[in-house]
């Protein structure tokens, strides 16, 4: 519609209607020609005039209203797309959709943090190079349904994922250009369970097998070559006694490991006298530490008094540090205890000082791993179970604290916790078990 | 990289590369899927391995004229140049690798023959070891990370250590126990395999850092492998 012809039809609303009408009235009336049938085809074109426009007019308010719904629609879907896409972003899980020359056409920020930034666009062979998933890729694009078995990748920081390659048909019915989706499934933390899963059951069957086998191999001497010498019976019961408490304490150790772990949830609410605590344990060693000519220093601060903790458990933690002390502190050397107030007044610290012989720093880490020891012999001399300090370690995690071990060869070690003053700090929080 | 003018020479380049890279998770499975073998006793598996061998070696030839096609073709000059000689370089190493990897299938055949004598456990770490070195060389490869190939590079003096380790290790199990010196001495020679996939993946990292900067790796290559002069005596065990 030309400019004009717009112009022209702007003109044409209901004031200027009106005018004409009057207009045609005056000009009827000045030729004295004002009749009824002229007055009613006057009238009667300016009515139909006035029904169009508003035709017209309702129109282009229908067509307006249109407009603005499907404006509306564009923008929700718009935005729904966003935010779909954005979802696939933040997707903790890796996913690549790769187009059908093998390159990858997106790849999610999880994808990109695990596989690197500049993968985009590049052939996704050069990031995912096993066989297997070579083959059931070339498989999916191709359009061929085969069974492959577990994909598994390892990143270069150890982490281990299932990999899923699914086909993306690129049009409703499947028929044009697959694409495929790879999809990452995280498993490292599955792989470890089971993989500490498999070694607690070797460690623990064992160490249980070793008292049993002397303990069977001394009751076949007993019946066989050893039946009627007196001497040798009364020896091989001894140890065969020894070796049965050995059994009992392991059992113990790993029965109350458990009931540990069942109650890590629950953070105690008891209030002790950390002070006379630390005394009766001292007491409880210091027959076993006096044999090899070991001596307590106990000192605490006089601030320290009352923490919240479970009397039975820290008890335990203490003996057991106390009696590792007692056993591999080099003979005539003295064993420092001492508790002080953390900074800020909120915690108390304990640590349990030796002066030698230190630990090695390669098995410090691995301290508190069950079964673990420096030296299994000695610790089988020693009668330890392997297990001492899985518990402490398990014990202090329940009560919001962690272990800190520190040593050095030829200087000594030193452990530490900490424990909470009451009314300073709010509910202790069981840590969780980091590893 | 800056992008030629002509696409197809890019293509060609991206070509080559995604051979290499297939080829290095290629060796790496054959690493995985030999040891597993070897740890089961498993001959069909050390079969597999034996055979799957045939497919590196093809996929050697296949890059090898790749390469020489773009050589040819495109007269590749500068960096160009440097990636794929080093291409050419890395695709026989890699071959070399799968060649150990098919030799402890071959060794696992052996020891499946007489009665069976537990693994040293140290091999299972070795492989391990040596597994995450091609896995570490060719993400380098890919990503263009001189950084990391120098790593993998620096690495290898822990896989070495672990070989003189096992070395010592079987050695002295050899003499506990004489009669099972023919599987010990298959074991034997599979830690020096795995000693062996490890300097390839060293050699490979040295070519990964040619390609990439222009210089050479070469001298002050980490060495720490005694085995060749290493004697056990009588009282040693």
């Amino acid at each position: 519609m030309s400019v004009s012809l717009k112009e022209y039809r702007r003109l044409l609303n209901e004031r200027s209607i009106i005018m004409m009408i009057t207009l045609a009235l005056v000009i009827l009336w000045y030729f004295g020609q004002v009749s009824l049938l002229g007055a009613i085809i006057v009238f009667a074109t300016a009515w139909t005039l006035l029904i169009q426009l508003r035709i017209k007019r309702r129109m282009e308010s229908l067509r307006l209203m249109r407009e603005t719904v499907r404006e509306q629609r564009r923008t929700t879907k718009q935005g729904a797309m966003t935010v779909r896409a954005n979802t696939l972003n933040r997707l903790p899980s890796p996913v690549l959709l790769i187009d059908d020359q093998q390159r990858i056409a997106f790849a999610n920020q999880a994808a990109l943090d695990l596989l690197g930034s500049d993968i985009l666009n590049n052939d996704v062979v050069l990031y995912l190079r096993q066989s297997n998933f070579v083959n059931a890729l070339d498989a999916v694009i191709s359009g061929k349904q085969v069974e492959f078995g577990t994909i598994r990748y390892t990143s270069s920081n150890e982490r281990s994922f299932d990999v899923t390659v699914a086909p993306v048909p690129a049009s409703d019915d499947g028929t044009i250009g697959a694409q495929a989706m790879v999809f990452f499934y995280e498993v490292t933390s599955l792989l470890k369970t089971e993989q500490m899963r498999a070694d607690f059951v070797a460690n623990a069957s064992h160490e249980l097998r070793t008292p049993l086998t002397s303990l069977i191999g001394f009751i076949e001497t007993l019946q066989g070559p050893a039946m009627d010498d007196q001497e040798a019976q009364q020896r091989f019961l001894g140890i065969m006694q020894k070796e049965a408490e050995r059994m009992v304490r392991l059992i113990d150790d790993l029965l109350s490991l458990s009931r540990i772990e069942m109650s890590r949830h629950v953070a105690p609410t008891s209030t002790i006298d950390l002070p006379q605590l630390i005394a009766s344990s001292i007491n409880t060693v210091l027959p076993q530490a006096s044999e090899r000519g070991i001596k307590f220093d106990q000192q605490t601060a006089p601030d320290v008094k009352m923490v919240v903790a479970d009397a039975d458990q820290i008890t335990q933690v203490l003996l057991n540090l106390l009696s590792n002390a007692a056993k591999y502190a080099e003979r005539g050397t003295t064993v420092h205890v001492t508790a002080t107030p953390h900074y800020g007044g909120r915690h108390v610290t304990i640590t349990i000082r030796d002066e030698g012989p230190g630990i090695a720093p390669e098995h410090l880490a691995r301290l508190t791993e069950r079964f673990y020891r420096v030296d299994t012999a000695r610790s089988r001399k020693m009668g330890g179970t392997g297990l001492g300090l899985a518990i402490v370690k398990h014990i202090l995690l329940r009560h919001g604290s962690q272990m800190e071990i520190k040593s050095q060869l030829g200087k000594g070690t030193s452990f530490s916790f900490r424990l909470p003053i009451p009314g300073k700090v709010g509910q202790a929080q069981p840590v969780t078990e980091a590893s | 990289m800056t992008e030629h003018t002509m696409r197809a020479y890019d293509d060609d380049l991206k070509d080559l590369r995604t051979i290499v890279s297939r080829m290095g998770g290629m060796a790496e499975d054959q690493l995985v899927a030999a040891m597993e073998a070897l740890r089961e006793t498993n001959v069909e598996k050390a079969h597999k391995v034996r055979v799957a061998d045939q497919t590196l070696d093809q996929m050697e030839l296949q890059a090898e004229r790749a390469a020489i096609t773009l050589f040819a073709l495109r007269a590749p000059v500068a960096d160009d140049l440097r990636v794929v000689v080093a291409a050419l370089k890395m695709t026989s190493l890699i071959e070399r690798m799968g060649d150990y990897a098919k030799n402890i299938a071959k060794r696992t055949l052996a020891i499946a023959e007489s009665d069976p004598v537990p693994m040293p456990a140290t091999l299972d770490r070795m492989a391990a070891e040596a597994r995450v070195m091609i896995r570490e060389v060719m993400d380098s490869y890919v990503h263009n990370d001189a950084n990391a190939a120098m790593d993998v590079w620096e690495r290898d003096e822990n896989l070495d250590n672990m070989h003189n380790a096992a070395y010592r290790q079987i050695l002295a199990r050899m003499m506990e126990a004489p009669d099972q010196i023919n599987a010990l001495t298959h074991y034997l020679m599979i830690a020096k395999n795995l000693e062996r996939i490890g300097d390839q993946a060293t050699n490979v990292a040295e070519q990964v850092y040619y390609a990439i900067t222009g210089t050479l790796l070469e001298d002050a290559r980490p060495k720490n492998d005694e085995t060749s002069t290493t004697v056990l005596d009588e009282s040693d065990d």
